[in-house]
């Protein structure tokens, strides 16, 4: 995967072209908001990672600029500003991804994996199908090995997300975002909670576990014997 | 800051209350009190002048009066001696050549002997006598003022016929009341003018500062280009309102410069010892560093809740409101941490009534009702019971979370609301102190009001905000 990364700070540049190669993504920078632009516009990348505060021209600016000229490459922003406003400001400039420095490096590449697939992917099936576990979207119910299974509405929405993200990484903050639309870190293990009840509805009475946790990273929903 | 109320409903936001007492706010106004009583005192005013008029008026007339009354004693006196009458005669002959003249003579035994009004009791000097003193008098004469002096032969009593002058006091009191009573109306409307063009100009001014503070600082109250007393006031009103955008933009650049000076290093550090943690040469050191990075994600929150309560007590733009469906998004919440109070041993009831809605900010309003729960959650022991409400009251929405766990004291519960302050009861539980001063703020920012109560046992979380009309 192609990684632009416009960033200006040099030591935070080479941590996260270090970070992200050693995912194997190809990685290339920019470190001025014109810079960033311009190899933006002339080159095809499948991802940006932008900082908000560039020299020259600031990292919003950039991407209204790109949007403009019809570039739709997946953003994400990152920046040192976490106000209210900000994330907002960020979207509507074009961003399809908000992260607030300190963040986990983890934390950067299962968002960027996600968007790299929702790029590539075409738009989800109706059933979602992790080996023998199936979830229908229409009908919002799920089943494994054919045994109908009970989920209360953020059980499923829980699994939902997993499984369209099946195979990938999926981090705290990304579930806390998408199926409880939480933009703050709660103080309780209301994901921990809800993994744990799914856990045991599809996976403690079955052979195979398919909810694993990735160490400092999150969760990831996969058939483990496929490799 | 929100009010803090005692044990038991209290209603404290005055905002939506006030303005259904608008009606009677005009005879409350400072400027009609003081115009009504200019008024009285122009009344008290006019009272004495009329007073005085009417003294003077009287005091003339009867002066004249009693001076022709004299003349006419003096004549009827010069005539009996030119004449050589005697008295009797000389009263008849004054009565024949006066006829408006009321002469009486009187014996010493005090009975009439020669005249034509009979003064049953006659004392001597100047008396007024009326039909109410047992006189038979014409028709047509209401009052006889009159002299009585001591001549030979008994009491002379001259008078004259004095009804003109009654009916002359009656009209000056008419007319005196006549022009009191318009003065009065006319000082009682123009109080009511000054008082409603004063309230209306006072009102735009009150309108347009609250709409200024909840939205645009930068707008201005505009002047009315009289120059007056009013118009210095919207001035200095404006000088406020500049100060306060200059400070709440400073507050703005100061929680922007804390946010990139701190976050610099703490990025850094993280980075560091991520780069530590991944680092293949040293395995062992792994864990420690992980563990490192567990406190810098602890101070990161911190940090990011501070900047975040910051944030609100400085956001004084609602703009970014919209209509909240509360009944859904508590229902939404009390669903998600039934599961994690389960988990805790704990029991998490909900009791909400339909078609709450508020005006507000969804994020905020998510974050505050999510801390209120996960208070509860932590601070209380496994078995609790934790119950989470919503309701209508009056105009605005209640929303509650109820536990039966330790509860807070009395004397702390004012405490409990500010920054970092973490009861010496609550200390080893996690949290960083912050949760209920974030409350705190966003519930002041919707302008509602926050209470502690005794839940007997336990702890009562109660805040109301205006409710909106559900569409």
């Amino acid at each position: 995967m192609n990684v632009l990364l416009i960033e200006d700070d040099p030591l935070t540049s080479d941590y996260l072209r270090a970070g992200l190669a050693a995912e194997g993504y190809q990685v290339s920078a920019a470190a001025d908001g014109r810079q960033g632009l311009l190899q933006a516009a002339s080159s095809a990348f499948d991802l940006l990672i932008v900082d908000r505060m560039l020299p020259v021209l600031d990292g919003l600016s950039m991407v209204t600029a790109l949007r403009a000229m019809q570039v739709h490459t997946p953003v994400i922003f990152l920046t040192a500003r976490g106000r209210i406003d900000d994330r907002v400001e960020g979207l509507r400039a074009g961003g399809d991804d908000y992260l607030v420095k300190p963040f986990a490096l983890a934390e950067l590449v299962a968002r960027a994996g996600a968007l790299a697939r929702r790029r590539a992917i075409p738009p989800p099936a109706t059933v979602l199908k992790v080996a023998d576990l199936e979830l229908n979207r229409l009908t919002q119910t799920a089943s494994r090995a054919q045994r109908r299974i009970a989920l209360k509405p953020r059980e499923f929405r829980l699994l939902e997300y997993l499984m369209l993200h099946a195979g990938q990484v999926v981090t705290r903050t990304m579930l806390l975002e998408a199926v409880w639309d939480f933009h703050f870190d709660p103080q309780t293990s209301l994901v921990e909670s809800h993994i744990s009840r799914l856990r045991t509805k599809i996976d403690r009475d079955f052979p195979h576990e398919l909810i694993h946790t990735v160490r400092s990273a999150g969760y990831r929903i996969c058939d483990a014997r496929a490799g | 800051m929100p009010e803090l109320g005692e044990d038991g409903p209290t209603i404290e936001d005055a905002s939506y209350e006030s303005r259904q007492r608008q009606g009677s706010r005009l005879f409350r106004m400072a400027s009609f009190r003081l115009a009504v009583l200019g008024m009285l005192l122009s009344s008290l005013g006019a009272i004495i002048a009329f007073a005085l008029i009417y003294a003077a008026i009287d005091h003339t007339v009867r002066r004249a009066f009693l001076d022709s009354v004299r003349n006419e004693r003096s004549e009827l006196m010069t005539d009996m001696r030119r004449n050589r009458w005697t008295m009797a005669q000389a009263v008849t002959a004054a009565i024949h050549e006066s006829p408006d003249m009321f002469v009486a003579l009187n014996s010493p035994d005090r009975k009439t002997v020669i005249g034509n009004i009979n003064v049953p009791r006659m004392t001597r000097g100047w008396q007024k006598l009326s039909r109410l003193d047992g006189l038979a008098l014409p028709p047509g004469v209401l009052e006889v003022d009159g002299l009585a002096s001591a001549v030979p032969g008994g009491t002379l009593f001259i008078g004259r016929n004095a009804s003109w002058l009654i009916a002359l006091n009656g009209h000056l009191a008419y007319v005196f009341g006549a022009v009191f009573g318009i003065i009065t109306t006319l000082g009682l409307l123009a109080s009511l003018l000054i008082a409603y063009s004063s309230l209306q100009r006072v009102k735009a001014i009150s309108n347009t500062s609250r709409e200024i503070i909840a939205g645009d600082l930068s707008r201005r109250i505009k002047l009315y280009g009289r120059d007056d007393e009013l118009d210095h006031l919207t001035e200095d009103l404006n000088a406020m309102l500049a100060r306060i955008e200059v400070l709440v933009e400073n507050i703005r650049q100061v929680t922007n410069d804390v946010a990139h000076d701190l976050r610099s290093p703490l990025t850094r550090l993280r980075e560091r010892l991520e780069l530590a943690r991944n680092n293949p040469a040293y395995p062992a050191a792994g864990p420690a560093f992980e563990a490192a990075l567990v406190q810098v994600d602890e101070i990161v929150g911190v940090f990011n809740a501070l900047l975040r309560i910051a944030d609100v007590e400085a956001n004084v733009s609602r703009m970014g409101f919209a209509g909240i469906d509360l009944t859904a998004l508590l229902a939404f919440l009390a669903e998600s941490y039934e599961t994690v109070a389960d988990d805790n041993g704990q029991r998490l009831t909900a009791a909400i009534e339909d078609g709450l809605a508020v005006h507000g900010d969804r994020d905020l309003l998510i974050q505050m009702l999510t801390n209120l729960i996960e208070n509860a959650i932590r601070h209380c022991p496994p078995g609790s019971a934790i119950r989470v409400s919503g309701r209508a009251v009056s105009g605005a929405v209640e929303v509650a979370v109820a536990d039966d766990g330790p509860g807070v004291l009395e004397a702390e519960r004012a405490r409990v609301l500010q920054r970092f302050v973490r009861l010496d009861a609550a200390r080893h539980f996690s949290g960083n102190g912050l949760g209920l001063a974030l409350v705190a703020a966003v519930t002041a920012l919707h302008e509602g009001t926050i209470s502690l109560h005794e839940n007997k046992p336990g702890l009562r979380v109660q805040i109301r905000l205006p409710a909106r009309a559900v569409r």
